[in-house]
């Protein structure tokens, strides 16, 4: 499906992404997460081909994507705010959808003209936001590409249309199984979804693992200084608060058992910290400190 | 199907609008110069009807450069965009010669007395053939001119492309009161016919530096390098 190999690539000489390695083989839905500037979109144009490498090598489903003709018939990008002309309305995007994917299923994207209640003949640049990414949906999930890549594919959606997106999602899924990456800055809106989680930070790839594995770190301890200090002892420390005697820690470690049992002798609290919490502290370098 | 269909059906869309437009208003001016002719009032004048489907050749470029970025995120490359719009540009220039010089024949088969002026009279030819041709090197010609200002622009920015017509235009001001443009008059106003065809030639050039420089272009304006740095990582 993908392979990356000490992929970098820099704006001028501002580097955008830095020995960026990650492999997989399996169709999958993949969860994409990071901060701000961390190279996501990066990473996404250069998957998509709308972008060039300029050092490793890239394959993405047997090809080379920049400036290749091909990769239109094996990866559709969607982009956050996805370009549409001024001219289009949503039959001129179903017509264009067809015309640029060979495995373009028209059912699926009448079935979801449907189900989202799109005007057909309104000209998109009247949509309002969430229309416009319930059209990017519909454009994502009809092209049937080997390589679906989606940037922030709920923005804009109220509950009852997430509920929607992620149902249409996971249909269309299990009929043709593909590689779908979904990426977001709020992973507790897709970790569900996906098998894996690729973490990205400061230009590289830091993290892919099994999102249940992913789920498992993150301890949160509580109680009075006295009794976390001797716990935390020799753990990497994700973030530290202090509320009077008493402290809030938050330590890389995998919940367990073993966990709960040590904090109960010691009489602190523990809990599993949210994964978007755990991640935003892991790749918050400024906070981390030894214990 | 071929994956060229796509970004070339999109750019035809695209151009559509301006073109049908132009074509309206150029209709518009037909009708109007011709009614003239009816009532007698224009004998003297030589009025000029190519004017709107001329000057939308030159803001083409300009007006449908935003097909990039759709044809790119649809799966596209920045080639199937530039051969898309070229393309698109040549089918929409033969339909505006024809156009045009339909209207020229029908205004003079009319018994109107308006005298269109048709810039293939300076080659003193009565072929018809002349005539599409004359027509269609201006049209090619300042479509080019449009796309390579626009892929300038695009590639390396609003001052540097700002610069470069700057300097053009002293040297071009320099050229015409010091040297001697006698001989470039010459060929513009008595052999018409070798200077279209001139135009015709720089016409390729200009599109195929626009092809080179868009095949690598940025995805946002003015992004691109006009020396490679060194790399940051």
């Amino acid at each position: 499906m993908i392979k990356l190999e000490n992929v970098s690539f820099a704006y001028g000489n501002i580097p955008a992404l830095k020995n960026v390695n990650i492999s997989e083989t399996e169709p999958i839905i993949m969860g994409l997460w990071g901060r701000n500037g961390s190279g996501k979109t990066t990473f996404m144009k250069l998957l998509s081909g709308m972008e060039n490498i300029d050092a490793g090598s890239i394959n993405v489903n047997g090809i080379t994507p920049y400036n290749n003709k091909e990769a239109m018939n094996n990866i559709t990008y969607i982009q956050e705010n996805h370009p549409f002309s001024v001219l289009w309305n949503v039959e001129d995007t179903l017509r264009y959808g067809e015309l640029f994917n060979k495995n373009w299923d028209i059912e699926l994207a009448e079935h979801l003209i449907a189900l989202f209640e799109l005007p057909r003949k309104k000209k998109i640049k009247n949509f309002s936001k969430g229309m416009q990414t319930m059209l990017q949906i519909v454009l994502g999930l009809a092209s049937k590409a080997p390589v679906t890549i989606m940037d922030e594919p709920t923005n804009g959606l109220d509950a009852y249309m997430r509920k929607q997106f992620y149902d249409a999602l996971l249909n269309t899924y299990e009929e043709d199984p593909r590689f779908i990456i979904l990426s977001t800055h709020h992973i507790d809106e897709i970790e569900a979804m996906c098998e894996k989680i690729a973490i990205i930070n400061e230009q590289t790839i830091v993290r892919y693992e099994e999102t249940e594995e992913l789920k498992m770190h993150g301890v949160l301890l509580s109680g009075s200084a006295k009794s976390i200090e001797s716990l935390i002892e020799g753990h990497t420390i994700l973030e530290k608060r202090k509320l009077g005697k008493q402290i809030n820690v938050m330590i890389d470690d995998i919940f367990t058992d073993e966990w709960k049992l040590r904090a109960k002798e010691a009489g602190v609290t523990v809990e599993k910290a949210k994964l978007q919490d755990y991640l935003v502290n892991y790749t918050t370098k400024k906070e981390v400190q030894k214990g | 199907m071929n994956t060229f269909t796509g970004p070339f059906r999109l750019m035809m869309r695209e151009m559509s609008l301006t073109f049908y437009i132009n074509a309206a208003i150029t209709f518009v001016l037909f009708a109007f110069y011709n009614i003239l002719g009816f009532m007698g009032v224009a004998d003297a004048g030589v009025f000029i009807l190519f004017g709107p489907l001329f000057i939308v050749f030159l803001i083409y470029p300009f007006a449908n450069f935003s097909g990039y970025k759709y044809i790119l995120s649809l799966g596209g490359t920045r080639k199937q965009f530039v051969l898309a719009l070229y393309l698109t540009a040549f089918i929409y220039s033969i339909s505006s010669v024809v156009i045009l010089n339909l209207f020229y024949l029908i205004t003079n088969n009319i018994n109107s007395t308006i005298n269109l002026l048709h810039l293939a009279e300076l080659t003193s030819s009565s072929n018809w053939l002349v005539y599409l041709w004359v027509d269609f090197c201006w049209i090619f010609f300042l479509f080019s001119l449009g796309m390579i200002v626009k892929t300038i622009w695009f590639n390396y920015g609003t001052v540097l492309t700002l610069t470069v017509a700057t300097l053009l235009l002293i040297i071009g001001t320099i050229i015409v009161v010091f040297g001697d443009i006698s001989w470039l008059l010459e060929v513009i106003f008595m052999n018409h016919l070798q200077f279209v065809t001139s135009l015709f030639g720089i016409s390729l050039v200009f599109l195929l530096s626009s092809y080179l420089l868009m095949q690598n272009a940025p995805l946002e304006k003015s992004d691109r390098l006009l020396w490679r740095q060194k790399k940051a990582y």
